[in-house]
């Protein structure tokens, strides 16, 4: 047999038969381009990343804790006594504002990404809630753009940041509603 | 149209890898919904005042006055408390104190405060400020309070008929936003 074969392993799985002489070079260039595109994509759907909430054990008791939508329910709260829910800390700020805060635990793992060694994570206000103030860690949240809470998180620890709502003492009584949306980005 | 076909095919390559996952961001997402129901409330504290004794518990709703071994005539009397005989009937004992109201979570512009004996003493006098403070009924000492730190007097008089020994009681105090 005049024809040549040669075989050119590709990655780990592709495996890809080329002729020598009857094969233009051109199309050796779209088969390899649609060979590295192929394998791309392959590879692609294996990595992800999952991001789970958990109750904290110093925190409150979260709704949903072990799934990627959580709740956090304190209640019926006062500034000035009133019962504050278990693993909550709430503390007055002169006449000014007074505070709800819990620690809540944050788990990231990844599968698939192998070169990523750590990752981001940023948290936005669903609706506007400029009346209070809402941190996650040390990053004020806003629904104006996402904030970011951490640049380097650690995959697969359980990671406590401090949830904090802070309410000022104009504020009218009512009902407070809103949704952190939390995304993480593998580094 | 080979060529055409050809090229078709490269650009459909370039595409798929350069739009391909691997090039793009890996990333989950989730979210944490936060309900709270505020509700409005009062705080009212006792901080010793700095003309007034020391009192036990400043700064907290539980204070306490102590006015330790005092007599009509002669002995010590306390830091910051004046002692008066009233001719050969009574004598009285009288401080100031602090109280301190706020108001969060409500558009209050001001506050009613009454004060209440928990034990009935029917042979010694209680006072704050004008106002005579029983046990059978609350007293109200203002209407119309301003919130933030007022100085009331508590004056307690003894008739001279009264045997020697301690005298304890209680005085609830109750503040309410308009």
């Amino acid at each position: 047999m005049k024809e040549q074969l040669r075989q050119n392993r590709i990655g780990h799985d592709a495996t890809v038969l080329l002729s020598s002489h009857k094969m233009p070079k051109h199309l050796w260039i779209i088969a390899m381009v649609l060979a590295l595109a192929l394998l791309s994509v392959a590879s692609a759907t294996a990595a992800s990343l999952t991001l789970t909430f958990r109750t904290d054990p110093s925190g409150i008791a979260l709704g949903g804790s072990g799934t990627a939508a959580a709740t956090i329910n304190f209640g019926s709260v006062h500034a000035y006594g009133g019962v504050v829910p278990a693993g909550v800390t709430k503390s007055v700020n002169g006449t000014t504002t007074w505070t709800l805060s819990t620690p809540i635990e944050v788990k990231v793992t990844k599968t698939g990404l192998g070169t990523s060694v750590n990752y981001t994570m940023t948290a936005q206000l669903q609706s506007s809630g400029l009346t209070y103030t809402w941190k996650l860690g040390s990053a004020t949240l806003t629904s104006a753009f996402p904030a970011m809470v951490t640049a380097a998180g650690v995959y697969g620890s359980k990671t406590a940041y401090t949830f904090s709502l802070t309410i000022p003492f104009s504020a009218a009584a009512g009902t407070v509603n809103n949704t952190l949306d939390i995304i993480v980005t593998a580094n | 149209m080979k060529l055409k076909l050809l090229a078709g095919l490269t650009i459909l390559g370039f595409a798929t890898l350069v739009s391909s996952p691997v090039f793009a961001a890996t990333t989950a997402s989730g979210t944490v919904a936060v309900t709270a129901t505020v509700a409005s409330s009062v705080s009212l504290t006792f901080v010793s005042d700095p003309a007034g004794i020391a009192l036990g518990g400043t700064g907290t709703s539980a204070a306490t006055i102590a006015f330790g071994n005092v007599q009509a005539y002669g002995g010590v009397v306390p830091a910051n408390v004046t002692k008066t005989v009233t001719g050969v009937v009574s004598w009285t004992l009288s401080t100031p104190f602090d109280v301190v109201v706020e108001v969060a979570n409500q558009v209050s512009p001001s506050y009613t405060l009454t004060a209440q004996l928990a034990i009935a003493d029917a042979v010694d006098t209680w006072k704050i400020g004008a106002s005579t403070i029983t046990s059978a009924s609350a007293t109200s000492l203002t209407a119309a309070g301003t919130y933030g730190t007022t100085a009331y007097t508590l004056g307690l008089t003894i008739p001279f008929t009264k045997a020697a020994g301690a005298i304890n009681n209680t005085i609830n105090f109750v503040a309410t936003a308009n």
